[in-house]
């Protein structure tokens, strides 16, 4: 088992497109985490894990697994297990070989070998897979061949690279589960690289939200949901993505800018000029609440998911419809009007730069 | 009269398909009939006997045997070492980012369309000063460097079909990039591996300039050369039955290549050139 | 596992790598914080490549250079070791009121001339059949398999025996072609083919394009089975005449592979050798330039002069492929992005 410490990580990428990719990052990922690299495709996420495993050279900075500083060592010194996105299976040779082959390249003995692959396909329930060649196994199968030979070898460090986005939605919820459940019985520091928020916020002991090659915010999943530190992890994490609102704020009276009555309402935070009110589309309310500000509202879509249904309305509060979450029994036609209820206390503030303001403590969410 | 019509377009196509089939194998059903006597007397198209007198008399008249063998020799060793040096070879400029890569690959294809002319005089030295000249060691070396170009082109082309994740999940797994080609990619490539071994065995089984040129007894002659030196009583008049009947022979084991390996042959020449 | 022993692993791997300072030249550039993988990966791919380069450095690259420096010598095969420099005279030189070398040779230019005759007809022909036979297997019918395999014969038929086929199928007296012509009242009386001057060269060529429309066929219908479907569904549709969807829709998307298919013939063709050098032996009316040196290297053993006839044929097949490799160099350039 391993901890490990990022210490101002950099990549660029030589060459005509010079580009990049890492940009200073500085983190500690304490022994038996699972942690959970999440952002859009192209923050950095995946290059960050191939410097980890050693598959990326790393342009600067330090990364420390434990006390060792590991920029210099190959893959295999690391002590690394790897599941890629594609499982990347070697199609020539059954599953058992799959799994043994890192064993045998460590010249260890064919019973030594045979012990730990049996041992580890009784985990996974691959005991009776064993002879077949990969491409005789289903999607799950294979994800679950590509797990074991990444455990067979006691690693101390888990690298998953988008392991679930080849298969398809029930199967993606399965493995997940099973993902955590071997986790909390191996404890091995596990990092896993994903796009799908919902993965992150399931499965991840620590959160951190990459953009542009740099962390926007580390932090347990309801942190991160509940206090995100910008408008980029606010935006990214939820679906449907939280509502924003430009407003100008004097104290914690806040007044939207866009409207052409402007109307204030007070907010349990403090700051001065414009700002961005965000509120997620699950707190806003169709029925009165003390302290929230009442929006008139139109609604021009209805999407229904079943449990929920999603009414994107327009307003004069700003230019992009406000999406709210309701109650799937409902049933609002387009067209007709609406008055929601935000909540104050629900409510985020942005500065000018996108940063989240502290939230005054004398009125806590309920 | 729409059936007509296409009734008469199918008249048609089968009417070119078979035109197509007597352009490419009515010379060497002609061999074959010649080497049965075929083009004396009456018989001008059809076999006269179906005895094997003009294979025997090849046989007993020159060392052609020995000529077979040389052949055979001479390309499997061409093959095998020509395939060894081209899998490290493009694996290296396939899978590893390195400067110059890129020109190294040129001079490869560059090397490839040299004519073999313009190297005659300077490999007839290097024969004659490495003492091979006159032996099965000349062809040899002569013809795995000229095809080597063309294998290290199309099993590059091949090897960069290999996904990535397939080779880091290898070096993960602690492999060597030894390893990675002899127990990942060797295998995975197989079907590749046999595509290139055969289109060198070809090239090696009927080449020509080099071997008239270094090779002076009969008794090192590859086949080509052996046929093309079967000489009969005047100057003027081959013994064209048993040059037919020697020609089967030569050509024979190829044809079956092509019929068995067709589709592997056509996967090398297109991976060579189109892809390339 | 403590990290404390992943540390020492570490380092007794580093110390064990063996130095090969000169082959990492490019790793040296780059900087020094590069972690194992990277840098071992370019000394290994350089040690990949020695035995090729060895190999072509060897016996490709040292020959041409040694066959364009006696090119400008007086070396014969006679006497290979002792030979003196003569600068371009195995070219051009001036004497007594003549001009003299390759350049003021008549029989030089007249295979320069049989050269380019035949590689430009010989091309063109097969360019144009071997895209109708291409056609022809493009389309499903019982037995394609057969017929293509059937096509890769003359293909896979050492050019010596072909030669010799045909030349046994030409023959004046006992040929199956003048027999079968003049059964056809196509020609009255027997043709020398390969003797005549009129016919020689035509035969050449048509010998040639039997031989390799084979590879000419099989590379366009490898372009031909990789269009998109729904290019020829939308013609269809459309009721665009066959011959019209070929030449504007067809035609220009297999045209990049045509032209690779195209130069790859085109250069082989410049080298013709042992057609010629068999079905015609020494006939000056079909010498072409590979012919042409290796006889004054060989038969007249004349080193030098060889030496720069080769030179010259070198230059040309060089040229042209530097015109291709730049023509297409961005493509180069642009694959294998791992």
């Amino acid at each position: 088992m391993s901890s490990i410490e990022f210490v101002k990580l950099d990549k660029v990428y030589k060459g005509l497109n010079s580009f990049h990719a890492v940009k200073g990052v500085d983190l500690s990922i304490n022994d038996g985490e699972f942690v959970v690299f999440v952002g859009p495709s192209g923050c950095g996420k995946s290059t960050l894990l191939r410097m980890i495993a050693g598959l990326e050279d790393i342009s600067g900075g330090d990364l420390y697994f434990g006390k060792t500083r590991v920029n210099a060592m190959a893959p295999k010194e690391r002590g690394i297990g790897m599941v890629f996105q594609s499982y990347a299976l070697y199609p020539h040779m059954s599953v058992y070989d799959n799994m043994a082959f890192g064993l045998t390249l460590e010249k260890k003995s064919s019973q030594t070998i045979d012990q730990k692959v049996r041992e580890v396909a009784g985990i996974l329930q691959l005991e009776h897979l064993l002879e077949r060649k990969p491409k005789e196994l289903s999607g799950g199968q294979r994800q679950r061949v590509a797990i074991g030979r990444a455990i067979v070898r006691q690693p101390n460090v888990f690298l998953f690279d988008e392991p679930l986005s080849n298969l398809d939605a029930s199967l993606r919820v399965q493995m997940r589960i099973e993902i955590t459940k071997l986790h909390q019985k191996l404890k091995t520091t596990s990092i896993y690289v994903t796009h799908d928020q919902i993965e992150a916020m399931t499965m991840a002991d620590k959160i951190v939200v990459l953009n542009q090659g740099q962390i926007m915010q580390v932090g347990s999943p309801l942190e991160i949901y509940n206090n995100p530190a910008n408008t980029f992890v606010a935006g990214f994490m939820g679906s449907p993505t939280m509502n924003f609102v430009q407003v100008n704020a004097q104290g914690s009276q806040m007044t939207p800018t866009p409207c052409d009555n402007p109307r204030s309402f007070e907010v349990p935070f403090q700051h001065q000029g414009p700002a961005t009110l965000g509120i997620r589309p699950e707190h806003i309310e169709l029925s009165p609440l003390p302290g929230a500000l009442a929006v008139e509202c139109q609604i021009s879509v209805v999407e229904h998911l079943g449990n929920e249904t999603m009414l994107y309305l327009t307003s004069e509060l700003c230019e992009q419809p406000l999406v709210v979450a309701v109650a799937g029994e409902k049933s609002p036609q387009i067209g007709e009007d609406l008055t929601i209820y935000l909540p104050a206390e629900r409510c985020h503030l942005f500065d000018a730069n996108g940063e989240a303001v502290t939230r005054l403590e004398t009125s806590k969410p309920n | 009269m729409k059936t007509l019509k296409l009734l008469t377009g199918r008249a048609l196509f089968a009417l070119a398909v078979l035109a197509l089939l007597l352009y490419t194998i009515f010379p060497f059903y002609i061999a074959v009939a010649t080497s049965f006597g075929a083009g004396t007397g009456e018989h001008v198209y059809t076999p006269a006997y179906f005895d094997l007198r003009n294979y025997l008399s090849v046989f007993k008249e020159q060392p052609f045997f020995h000529n077979i063998l040389n052949s055979a020799l001479v390309s499997f060793a061409t093959v095998a070492i020509s395939l060894l040096i081209a899998v490290t070879a493009s694996y290296a400029l396939a899978r590893v980012h390195f400067r110059g890569r890129t020109l190294l690959l040129l001079t490869v294809l560059g090397v490839s369309m040299f004519p073999q002319v313009a190297v005659l005089s300077g490999m007839f030295e290097l024969i004659r000063m490495l003492g091979l000249y006159n032996s099965l060691g000349s062809l040899i070396l002569s013809y795995t460097v000229f095809s080597l170009p063309f294998s290290v082109w199309i099993l590059t082309t091949f090897m960069r079909g290999i996904p990535k994740d397939l080779e880091e999940a290898a070096i993960v797994d602690g492999a060597t990039p030894w390893q990675i080609i002899t127990r990942i990619f060797m295998p995975v490539l197989w079907p590749a591996l046999v595509t290139t071994g055969l289109l060198a065995f070809i090239g090696a089984w009927n080449e020509f300039m080099f071997a008239i040129t270094f090779i002076l007894s009969n008794e090192n002659r590859t086949v080509p050369v052996a046929i093309s030196m079967i000489s009969g009583d005047s100057q003027y008049e081959l013994p064209w039955g048993p040059v037919m009947a020697a020609s089967v022979v030569v050509t024979v084991p190829l044809i079956a290549l092509v019929l068995i390996f067709q589709r592997k042959i056509v996967e090398g020449l297109t991976a060579g050139a189109v892809k390339g | 596992m403590d990290t404390s022993s992943i540390g020492a692993q570490g380092t007794k791997t580093a110390a064990k790598a063996p130095a090969l300072p000169r082959l990492d030249a490019s790793a040296g550039r780059a900087k020094a914080e590069q972690s194992g993988l990277s840098r071992q990966r370019i000394r290994t791919a350089w040690l990949f490549l020695t035995p090729m380069m060895i190999g072509l450095a060897f016996v490709a690259g040292w020959p041409l250079l040694r066959t364009i420096y006696l090119g400008f010598t007086d070396a014969t095969l006679s006497n290979i070791d002792s030979y003196s420099f003569v600068g371009f005279e195995n070219y051009l030189v001036y004497d007594n009121g003549h001009w003299y070398g390759l350049l003021a040779d008549s029989l030089w230019w007249k295979s320069v001339w049989n050269t380019l005759y035949i590689t430009l007809f010989s091309v063109s022909i097969e360019t144009v059949l071997g895209v109708l036979v291409a056609l022809i297997l493009h389309a499903k019918f019982p037995g394609r398999g057969l017929v293509r395999a059937a096509i890769l014969i003359p293909w896979a038929i050492p050019t010596v025996v072909s030669a010799k086929m045909w030349g046994w199928m030409l023959h004046d007296q006992f040929g199956v072609i003048n027999d079968l012509f003049m059964t056809l009242h196509i020609i009255s009386e027997p043709i020398a083919w390969t003797v005549n001057p009129d016919t020689v060269l035509g035969t050449i060529v048509a010998v040639d394009v039997w031989k390799t429309t084979p590879f000419m066929a099989l590379l366009t219908l490898a372009a031909l089975q990789m269009l998109p479907k729904d290019c020829y569904e939308a013609a269809r549709v459309d009721g665009i005449h066959p011959i019209r969807v070929f030449f504007k829709v067809t035609l220009p998307l297999i045209k990049p592979a045509l032209v690779v298919a195209v130069v790859f013939r085109l250069l082989d063709a410049l080298r013709i050798f042992d057609l010629v050098y068999i079905l015609t032996s020494n006939s000056e009316d079909t010498i072409v330039m590979s012919v042409y040196a290796r006889q004054a290297l060989i038969d007249f053993q004349q080193i030098g002069y060889g030496s720069a006839a080769s030179t010259l044929l070198f230059l040309m097949v060089f040229g042209l492929t530097l015109l291709y490799i730049f023509a297409t160099r961005l493509k180069l350039d642009g694959s294998g992005d791992h």
